[in-house]
């Protein structure tokens, strides 16, 4: 197992160091100058060749590559082109605001799709099994930034009973989890359908196990063989597609940062690209990337841990 | 009545969220804290190097300048502010006496004459490449005659000096020894502040808050704290007004237009000229508009009135010229009006038949609009107009010059924010800026002599005529379409009274509660 885990802790490396190369040749080919966006219009071309001096950007494409594959291999992901603030500060400041996010948005996913998804077992085949399949599509089908919009037209301009703006201050927990439950779920609604999806094909493939048609003859009851026996074993396979849904929860929560104007590592690598920001966009960019390896491979490990067979196909 | 456990824990969680979602009255009134929206996040607040508007209405709250502007729709004009006295004492000199109270935060002693003569020579020395330099071009020492009094020697007389220079941030003052003590520059701390708040915490990218700072003996603001709550999207601010998160905001044309006709309970509406130019800008020196008869069918061909009603729904008046209404040196007209037959005439006598024209812009919607209604405006006389649409950081560098010292740009959808005297709005078309910000290529003697008499000119009604000729001149070249100066629209809850300078910056410390 350790061997299996160090694998896949060497082939996340590998992948970083793909992503930041491509990631920086991008950069460079896009047109725009940071000195402008950073000095304003008004600034002097001798002042622009300045700031390309100090931010290196005047040194061959390689040496600007070593250069930032050196810092990032210690862990330094340079500074904001204004503030001179360390990027690894700046991340750490959103960062919590992006997890907890994502990790609200989970929860909607997983409570409402699981639910969804046994429902629509137990009247298989009927009209609440039709109607919950239209509902999964159509969380599918609509973009978290609608949802977005007419939540908070409704929640919040409306009934005014969540707040429209921020993400509130961890000190006051009560403040920052209503901060949160507009957001996470215009962001989770989307994957509740998915859920509750695979959560239905998962579970009528294991309706037809043996074991199960077992308990049917023994007389125990459907609401329960499919609640306490089927539910859990169509879990593990869920598993892998929530883990990786995950990591795309962590990067497709901008639009809703931005309508609710909330901090968070999709709107800071957004403004960071419309600015030429390069050192945030390459710090948010390596850090998410780091974030949705690191889900894959729990995902990879946690179904090896469940499923044997799942192992050795890995290996 | 007895109760399981598994009852408890359901009960407890339906009572939580019902608590929860109470309804809330208002998210922006708290206490007396002042809830505005920030535009932009914080990056500088080195008044040498700013550059955001969120920067400069912070800095009105943390720094002292020498004197500071009245609201934009009172009289116009201008009160000392940490000088206690501030006279001309001849065209070229300018003496002031610091209050005596003026303090410094953390320990940095008194506001000094001193302080005042290196936070005008560090952004006015070309060695530190302060985009604010410009604003120095005619200030050409700060002599200290005593611990708080000082003169500033001018090389030529200035009147902008006196309205552009001395009450904004590039006019902000900071702490000789602070700064020093951290080298010459900061970012996001300053390391000591001596204006009626200062910063108590900020939250990056979602708000920061103001509290009074308990050193100043001042005017006392009328709010003891004032939260700015950053929204970056114009939109997104307008819906966070109308759920009371915030208790004032500029908001959009299109927000604008909504409003005329449905304003929140308890709005007031404000709109007044922006100072923002919007204006079509032809290189004087591109093969396609040497022919003067060329430049002119296309100031005859575009119908300013159309773009008005096209890309901004007819909230906004044309302009006639770059100084807008209420400044002096307004125009009342334009010297080519719209006259398609004129225009086809034009080009016609030129033997232009075939011509195309690259028409670069931002790629904001109103810019994609306007640029569309001037393809179809020139499309009627026969000329073709491909749109080139790039961001922020491609548009600005457009205008450099080419490695041979050229440029090869067409037509531009150009905007720029004007200040508050007609000099700063026209500085950026003199010769000196081709290369920079004359996109144009615009290369007048005539007008350059004439912005040099106007700036040291004291007679307003001199300088007005000055003003006016010099727009004649930018129009009669041909390089030149003016379009509009925006407008600009805010909304502020009943309760509040917003204090406002040019182009809509706040002064947060003069809000008023009404």
């Amino acid at each position: 197992m350790t061997f299996f885990i160090l694998r896949r802790v060497g082939l996340g490396i590998a992948i970083l160091f793909v992503v930041a190369l491509m990631l920086f040749s991008l950069m460079h080919m896009i047109p725009g100058d940071p000195a402008v966006v950073a000095l304003g219009a008004r600034s002097t071309p001798e002042m622009r060749l300045a700031f390309h001096e100090m931010m290196g950007l005047d040194r061959p494409f390689y040496e600007q590559l070593g250069l930032f594959v050196s810092r990032l291999s210690v862990g330094d992901l340079g500074e904001d082109v204004w503030s001179r603030r360390p990027v690894l500060t700046m991340i750490a400041e959103v960062m919590p605001h992006t997890i907890t996010l994502a990790l609200a948005s989970f929860a909607w996913a997983v409570a409402l799709g699981v639910a969804l998804g046994c429902l629509a077992v137990l009247y298989r085949g009927r009209w609440p099994d039709w109607l919950i399949g239209l509902l999964s599509i159509g969380f599918v089908a609509v973009p978290s930034f609608v949802v977005s919009l007419y939540t908070l037209l409704l929640f919040a301009v409306t009934l005014n009973w969540l707040p429209a703006i921020g993400a509130g201050e961890m000190t006051d927990p009560l403040g920052y989890i209503k901060a949160l439950i507009l957001p996470s779920f215009a962001i989770g609604l989307g994957w509740v359908g998915y859920v509750s999806r695979i959560v239905r094909a998962a579970m009528i493939e294991a309706m037809n196990e043996p074991y199960v048609r077992t308990l049917q003859s023994f007389g125990v009851g459907q609401r329960r063989v499919v609640l306490r026996y089927a539910l859990r074993q169509s879990m593990l396979s869920v598993l892998s597609v929530i883990a990786i849904g995950f990591g795309g929860l962590l990067t497709g929560s901008v639009f809703a940062e931005i309508v609710f104007s909330r901090p968070g590592l999709g709107k800071m690598t957004y403004d960071a690209v419309i600015t030429r920001n390069f050192p945030v966009v390459m710090g948010t960019v390596m850090v998410t990337a780091a974030l949705y390896i690191a889900c894959m491979i729990c995902a990879d490990i946690l179904a090896a841990l469940l499923d044997p067979r799942v192992k050795r196909a890995l290996q | 009545m007895s109760m399981n456990r598994r009852q408890f824990l359901a009960a407890s969680a339906a009572a939580a969220g019902a608590l929860m979602l109470r309804p809330s009255l208002s998210y922006a009134i708290d206490g007396d804290t002042l809830v505005v929206r920030g535009g932009t996040d914080i990056q500088i607040l080195d008044p040498a190097f700013q550059n955001g508007s969120l920067e400069e209405e912070i800095g009105r709250c943390i720094y002292p300048s020498l004197i500071r502007l009245n609201d934009v729709r009172a009289t116009p004009g201008w009160q000392t502010y940490a000088a206690k006295s501030l006279v001309q004492k001849s065209p070229t000199e300018i003496e002031f006496e610091l209050h005596d109270w003026l303090e410094w935060t953390d320990g940095f002693g008194p506001v000094t004459a001193e302080d005042v003569k290196y936070s005008f020579e560090r952004v006015a020395t070309p060695a530190n490449n302060s985009p604010w330099a410009y604003a120095f071009d005619t200030m050409e020492t700060v002599e200290v005659t005593g611990e708080r009094t000082a003169i500033i020697r001018l090389k030529t007389p200035s009147v902008p000096f006196w309205v552009t220079t001395l009450p904004y941030y590039m006019g902000h003052i900071v702490s000789r020894k602070a700064v020093e003590k951290v080298g010459g520059k900061f970012t996001t701390e300053p390391p000591a502040t001596a204006g009626p708040y200062v910063i108590d915490s900020w939250v990056p990218k979602q708000s920061l808050l103001l509290k009074l700072n308990p050193a100043w003996k001042g005017p006392q603001p009328a709010f003891p704290a004032v939260k700015f709550e950053i929204v970056l999207d114009d939109e997104a601010a307008a819906l966070a007004y109308e759920a009371k998160a915030v208790s004032y905001t500029k908001v959009s044309l299109n927000t604008l237009a909504t409003y005329r006709d449905r304003l929140p309970e308890g709005t007031e509406l404000i709109e007044m000229n922006g100072s923002r130019l919007i204006w079509l800008s032809l290189n004087l020196t591109n093969p396609k508009f040497a022919d003067e008869r060329v430049r002119r069918a296309i100031q005859h061909a575009i119908d300013v009135s159309q773009i008005m009603a096209g890309s901004y729904s007819d909230l906004a008046q044309p302009a006639t010229g770059v100084v807008p209404p209420g400044m002096i040196g307004h125009r009342e007209a334009i010297l080519y009006a719209p006259d398609m037959e004129k225009a086809q005439a034009l080009l016609e006598e030129a033997g232009v038949s075939d011509l195309s024209i690259t028409l670069s812009a931002l790629n904001d919607k109103t810019s994609l609009l306007t640029c569309q209604i001037v393809q179809a405006l020139l499309s009627v006389i026969g000329v073709n107009v491909e749109i080139n649409a790039v961001d922020d950081a491609v548009f600005w560098t457009l205008g450099d010059k080419a490695p041979d010292g050229g440029n090869t740009l067409e037509m531009v959808l150009m905007n720029f924010a004007g200040g508050v005297d007609p000099a700063e709005n026209l500085a950026w078309f003199r010769p000196s800026q081709i290369g920079q910000l004359n996109w144009s290529q615009f290369d007048s003697p005539d007008f350059e002599n004439l912005y040099l008499q106007a700036m040291a000119e004291p007679n307003q009604a001199k300088r007005n005529t000055m003003y006016q000729k010099m727009q004649d001149l930018m129009e009669q070249s041909g390089g030149f379409v003016f379009l509009t100066h925006e407008t600009f629209a805010a909304v502020a809850q009943q309760g509040i009274k917003p204090f406002l300078l040019a182009d809509g910056y706040i002064d947060i410390p003069r809000f008023e509660k009404a």
